[in-house]
């Protein structure tokens, strides 16, 4: 068992009061007429429970010490999310090919910390092949941004 | 006889030119995703989902297909030459697949395992044409009660396999089913666990999900570690091997297609388990156990062919019951209802040629990759010696462009992105995703079942327990649920499970 466990059954716990909670909202209705909120009721309340048993055990059985000894690049990880991010709040509003461009140089240059001429012939050649298969061959209607590309 | 002239027609539709060339895209992406460490084939097929709506359901499935065998062959080459097993279903043949090479066998290892993938695809199609049909129509007496009661069994056989806690397994069958009643309530129409978004009204966008759970946080959770690659320098060759290595290894590939196909059938088994299984075996029976481990043929031999066999198992509850064993076939039971089919026992009556065309493409599917794998090897090496950095943009841009592209809304990025950051803290806090997902998947159909259920027995849950064919389902459920608390060790303790 790890710490880990505790905070995580803490959380599920909690998350499935609130479930049977707005389960109990919806209207749980009773065994012979079902009703909206019957089966996530007793999801939650069999995965309260889980959670419960699981908080239990760490409290029982001989604890790991030491949590996640692996080491992390936390600082990678956020840079990732955040342009993952960005690119979803950006994408229609510069359009497809601006966005994809901006993408692949801030993870290749910020994060991989490659030479720009190299970035720079990736991201053309990689935004081209996107636009080719998504737009041109799919037909998937990319949004456009300034002067309609 | 009208099993063969249905098989025959199946060969009409598959050998199609555009159907061929569907079906090497998917041997091709197949493979290629097997190669690579960090892509999946639940991964792959929900990256494409979005691809093939513009496509026949029949070509799409007849690719989406050749990504899971395909993914069992490029697999066995990284875990051979490199130790790092492209898909869990071949950890095992690094054990010894990698010391063969080792002692300067790589090549030997490499084309025992195609083979032995090749005769275990192919010969498990054999039994797949006779059984699916009839399973089928054995289960077309089901009503919603034998259908709820199957598919607890099939969590509950998920969530016993989960290798690390079966409390948490259990967790995460319970959080997926509650995340598949997002959205309208089926039977009477009203929102739930919206909260006024009116994009979550048709619930969470499958693909979009999976993306995220398999896709982003996979690619966050490298992109987190010191991963440092070495590709095996050495010069392969060898591929033929002496006529003493070929007849040792005969036996092994046969009862590793057996054990794949048979245990692959049940709903809930998934691909890895089996080939654990088949690799003790085999050093259960071998004269000479104690050298397993330090480069023995047949250690490669049976679990190669057995996770080959495995995969052609999974189709059977998959196509003839409309039951997922693993996050692969439930992706490939999504891209069908995504079709607007039904999957179920009527699919094979309903929609013969897509049935016969996706078992007939197998077949060629299997001839493709072997007359390809062997000559392209040094290709597929090559291809991991691509760095890493370019690889995972390249991957998140997909994710992101083919979320978009589902419906032309920024609301599944949005959603894929926080299913990949929930999918990375439930890998870093050793929860399994495979029970999520399929719970995820099952939920929607469970649901209805469950309450119509409930509303023939008038509100008693006996009925679930009277009507036989749900009784034995419950009974292995139960079998399932108490397990653990006799055994020690559990079956394949220490792997990852199936994505």
């Amino acid at each position: 068992m790890e710490i880990s466990d505790r905070w995580s059954g803490s959380f599920w716990l909690i998350f499935s009061i609130l479930i049977c909670i707005e389960s109990y909202r919806l209207g749980i209705g009773s065994f012979y007429a079902p009703g909206t909120g019957f089966f996530p009721f007793w999801a939650g309340m069999v995965f309260g429970t889980l959670s419960l048993l699981l908080l239990v055990q760490t409290f029982i059985r001989a604890r790991r010490r030491g949590g996640i000894s692996e080491r992390i690049r936390w600082g990678s990880v956020i840079l990732v999310l955040a342009s993952l991010f960005i690119y979803a709040i950006v994408l229609e509003k510069l359009g497809f090919i601006f966005s994809t461009l901006l993408f692949i140089a801030a993870l290749l240059m910020i994060i991989e910390r490659k030479k720009w001429h190299i970035v720079t012939i990736i991201a053309i050649i990689s935004t081209l092949a996107f636009y080719i298969v998504f737009q041109v061959w799919l037909q998937s209607n990319l949004p456009k941004g300034f002067w309609g590309l | 006889m009208e099993t063969i002239q249905s098989l025959f027609n199946g060969f009409a539709i598959a050998l199609h030119p555009i159907n061929l060339l569907y079906c090497f895209f998917g041997t091709f992406i197949g493979t290629f995703v097997g190669v690579l460490p960090g892509l999946g084939p639940a991964a792959t097929i929900a990256l494409l989902l979005p691809t093939t709506y513009h496509l026949n359901p029949v070509s799409s499935m007849i690719m989406l297909a050749g990504i899971c065998y395909g993914c069992m062959y490029g697999s066995s080459t990284t875990s051979i030459l490199l130790n790092i097993p492209g898909e869990p279903a071949s950890v095992i043949t690094c054990l010894d697949g990698y010391q063969m090479a080792r002692k300067g066998r790589a090549g030997l290892a490499l084309s025992i395992s195609a083979i032995g993938s090749f005769i275990a695809g192919t010969s498990t199609l054999i039994i797949l044409v006779f059984l699916a049909p009839a399973l089928a129509k054995f289960a077309l007496k089901f009503g919603p009660t034998e259908y709820f009661a199957l598919m607890v069994m099939s969590l509950s056989i998920v969530t016993y396999l989960a290798r690390i806690s079966m409390i948490k397994g259990l967790m995460m069958a319970c959080l997926g089913l509650i995340l598949g009643t997002i959205g309208m309530d089926p039977v009477n129409a009203t929102p739930r666990f919206t909260f006024g978004i009116r994009e979550l009204y048709d619930g969470l966008t499958l693909p979009a999900v999976m993306m995220g759970l398999f896709g982003i946080s996979e690619v966050i959770e490298n992109v987190g570690a010191f991963i440092k690659q070495e590709v095996y320098g050495g010069e392969i060759k060898g591929f033929l091997g002496t006529r003493e290595d070929w007849k040792r290894t005969a036996k092994p590939i046969g009862r590793g297609t057996l054990i794949g196909f048979f245990m692959g059938i049940f709903p809930g088994v998934g691909s890895i388990v089996p080939t654990i299984i088949s690799y003790v075996v085999e050093k259960k029976i071998s004269k000479h156990p104690e050298r397993f481990g330090t480069g023995e043929i047949e250690g490669v031999a049976a679990p190669e062919a057995c996770n080959n066999a495995a995969v052609g198992g999974t189709f059977v509850p998959l196509l003839s019951l409309g039951i997922p064993s693993n996050p692969m076939t439930a992706m490939l039971l999504a891209a069908l209802m995504i079709f607007g089919l039904h999957p179920g026992p009527l699919l094979i009556q309903e929609t013969p040629h897509l049935f016969w065309g996706v078992v007939a493409s197998m077949y060629i599917g299997n001839v493709m990759l072997l007359v390809l794998n062997l000559p392209l090897i040094p290709m597929w090496v090559k291809v991991l010696k691509i760095p890493y950095s370019y690889l995972y943009t390249m991957i998140l841009l997909f994710c992101l462009i083919g979320a978009y592209s589902i419906n032309n809304s920024i609301t599944d990025v949005i959603v894929m992105i926080m299913a990949g950051i929930f999918g990375y803290l439930l890998r870093k806090s050793k929860y399994e995703l495979a029970p999520l997902i399929l719970a995820y998947v099952l939920g929607p159909i469970m649901e209805p079942a469950f309450r119509r259920s409930l509303i023939i027995s008038k509100g008693s849950f006996s009925i679930f327990f009277t009507h036989p064919i749900s009784a034995i389902f419950m009974a292995v459920t139960f079998f399932m649920l108490i397990l653990p608390l006799f055994t020690k060790r559990r079956v394949g303790e220490g792997f990852q499970q199936d994505d």
